[in-house]
Parts: C-alpha cells; structure tokens; sequence
C-alpha cells in the first residue's frame, strides 16, 4: 500500500510538472515577442540585483555570488559583484573593463570570444534582442504564469559554452527576470535577477572604470 | 671529534644544496612525525577560490573549485567569475584525467603543469624522508612521484612548501595569513617559467 501511494505521488507530481510547462501558441509567442519589444523601446536604463548560483555536478554545494547590475541603452553593462569578493566588470565599446579589487585591466572583446559572447549574451538578454537572434533555435514556453524561452545555440563558438540557455521574463513587466546557462556536461550557473527598476536616472560614473 | 666534524660537514653539505635550506640543520626523524599533515588541505572537502593566474604578463582570473578525493588525488574545475566552465579535470595520484576544457587551455603542456602545481599543494600525510631544525623553524621534506616536497613550518604553522627536483627549486608554494591568523592567501611562484598562480579563499 504505501508503495502504490507513493508510486500515486510521484506520478501526479510528475505530471503536475509536465502540465506547469506548456509550449506557447504561434500567436501567443508573436504576442509575447511584441510586448518584450515594446518593453525593449521603452527602457533606456535598468538597474537591480542579481543572485548568481554555480552548480557542478562533483560539488553537494553551489557556489553563490550576488552584486550588483546596470543596463544603459544600448549596450552598456556594469556586472558588480560584492559577495563573496569584489569584481567589477563594465562591457563598453567593444571593451571589457575589469575592477579585480583594486586591479584594472581592459580586454580587447575582440581578442576574447569567450567575454565578447558573454557580453552579447548579457545585453541581448537585457534588451530583448536575444530572442529572435538567428544564433539560436529558440522555443517559448509558460512555468507558473511566467514565460520561458529556450535558446539552444547553433553556433559552434556558442555552443562550445553552452548546451542551452532559459530566460525567464516577468509576465506583467517582460524583463528577464532569470537567466539559466547549461553547460554540455549538465553543470549551470543559475542568475535571478532582483529588485528591477526600470528607467532609473543612473549617473555617468557608474559606466567608468 | 673527527666523527663530529665529518657528520656535521656531511649535513652543512646536503643542507647547502637548497638556498632555502640555507643555515638549516638537519635533524635525526626520530623527533619529527611519521608523516607530513597539510592543515590547509587534509579532509577530503572542498576548498573554494577566487584565482588569478599570470603566465607570460597574460592575467586569467576565476574561480577554482577543488575536491579532495584522497591524499594525491582530486577533481578540479576552473570558472570565469559568470560562472561558465573552463576547465574540469580529475588530478590522479600520478596523472589526470580530462574532463572538458575549453580550446584556449585545451594544451598539455597546460593541463599538466595545473595538475602537478595542484597536485603538490593538496597532498596530505606524504612520509617524512628528512628533517631540518633552526629556532623555530622546522622544516620537513617527503617525497611526490620524482619530485621533493619540503614543508617549512614556523611555529608549528605551515607557511611554505617548496617542490624541488634532487637539487633545483622548481615551484613555491606560499601561504599568508590575515590579522586573525586566518589563511587569506596562497601563492604558487614557477622557477624557470612566469606562470604565477594567486589563491583566495571565499568558502
């Protein structure tokens, strides 16, 4: 009996999971893509926190950082992190400027495919733009009111680094609210971002390194 | 008298041979423990780091993640901050094992001197073959495939090791301490080669 209980748990479970995700119609997702541009047009800065989770297969443990981000249209993106160490990253014509705790480097983005796809990757996810980017085969869903998009890269520099990538987006704002990395071995770094505020007056200097 | 001279010239001869062993003399084993503990790395844990590595004025910085599997083996992974993984491989007591590495570090000559620096700092409980005394320095050396191990403690406290071939320094391996005497940095110095690795602890 508790068996044939337990079997009845997981199957219900199994199935509630599958029914919480569910592929959007080609109308819903045309919808979806209006109104993540239209929240695109309309947000010239964007500010938050964000909680950053490492998760490798070897480890019990994840590995968590949190900082920091600034958006400015249309390609500007100060990454910050302050727990558990201070690193500061600030994507800027074609250039990464790194604040290692005191210590300043640029980084040629150019030089860099790994940072330069980073960079793209953090700023599309940001705007939008990612989603009818023709680097991915892209697929729409909804889980818990919210609607998820999975981007399987198609290029071979991309797909080097990741298997997938899932943006989650808030239904009400259409900001990327979590971004999910997955790497081929299965290992990924899960970012939620927090705390968004959408066209904040954010000053000149947080963009100088 | 003539006895004491020669022994005395024997250990001022083999304690000479390494700069760091300068002044040291060596001592009977009988005093010093059977096998050589390195407090920084003896459970079989995980140990958590924000890493930067220069080789050659190139500066890579990241995560390094670190899993004891036993006392000379251990499964290894190098990040960038964001997350994404550049390296994962297992360390085997005598080799290792690659699991993924992206194209940049995907190189032998690169995989295999990782593998032998992080071989050589994690190693615990290796047989002490030697002894060296001064003050309040002990020094202790045991043995890693082919190279030599020396332990130099202060104290008590492990402050060095140093992996030497029979008489050549080859890497320095330095920890450093906060002001509450919490280890807060470990310094990994090539002889021969500028490849300088920095360690600090965020678990």
């Amino acid at each position: 009996m508790p068996i044939l209980k337990s079997t009845f748990f997981v199957l219900f479970f199994t199935c509630f999971l599958g029914w919480s995700q569910q592929p959007l119609s080609k109308k819903e997702e045309l919808d979806f893509l209006k109104q993540v541009k239209q929240t695109s047009e309309h947000t010239e800065t964007l500010k938050g926190q964000f909680l950053q989770t490492k998760q490798l297969s070897f480890l019990e443990k994840s590995i968590e950082s949190s900082g920091n981000f600034y958006y400015q249209t249309p390609n500007l993106v100060k990454w910050e992190y302050k727990e558990p160490y201070l690193y500061g990253v600030i994507f800027k014509d074609g250039s990464l400027l790194i604040n290692d705790n005191g210590k300043k480097q640029d980084v040629d983005l150019a030089s860099n495919k790994l940072f330069e796809k980073l960079s793209d990757l953090i700023v599309n996810s940001m705007n939008g733009k990612m989603l009818t980017d023709t680097d991915f085969s892209t697929s729409f869903f909804t889980e818990n009111g919210e609607v998820m998009a999975i981007l399987i890269p198609e290029q071979k520099q991309l797909a080097e680094f990741f298997k997938a990538i899932e943006l989650h987006f808030n239904s009400v704002t259409f900001l990327v609210v979590q971004v999910k990395l997955i790497e081929k071995s299965g290992d990924f770094t899960l970012i939620k971002l927090q705390n968004l505020q959408q066209n904040p007056s954010l000053d000149a200097s947080v963009f100088t390194h | 008298m003539r006895r004491f001279l020669l022994i005395s010239s024997c250990f001022l001869l083999f304690s000479c041979g390494l700069p760091m062993l300068k002044n040291m003399e060596e001592v009977s084993l009988v005093n010093a423990p059977e096998s050589i503990e390195n407090p920084y790395f003896k459970d079989l844990d995980s140990y958590i780091f924000k890493s930067s590595i220069s080789i050659y004025s190139h500066d890579l910085s990241g995560i390094l993640v670190i899993k004891k599997l036993s006392n000379t083996s251990c499964r290894v992974a190098f990040t960038t901050e964001f997350g994404n993984t550049l390296l994962d491989m297992t360390i085997t007591p005598t080799g290792y094992e690659k699991h993924f590495a992206i194209q940049k570090l995907d190189r032998k000559v690169i995989l295999k001197t990782l593998a032998k620096d992080i071989r050589a700092l994690t190693a615990n409980d290796l047989t002490a073959k030697k002894a060296f005394r001064q003050g309040e320095k002990e020094v202790l050396m045991g043995n890693l495939n082919k190279f030599q191990l020396y332990y130099f403690f202060k104290l008590g406290r492990l402050k060095q090791i140093l992996k030497t071939t029979k008489n050549k320094e080859k890497l320095k391996i330095q920890f450093s301490f906060d002001e509450v005497g919490q280890l807060n940095l470990i310094n990994l110095a090539h002889e021969g080669i500028a490849l300088n690795i920095q360690l600090r602890p965020i678990d």
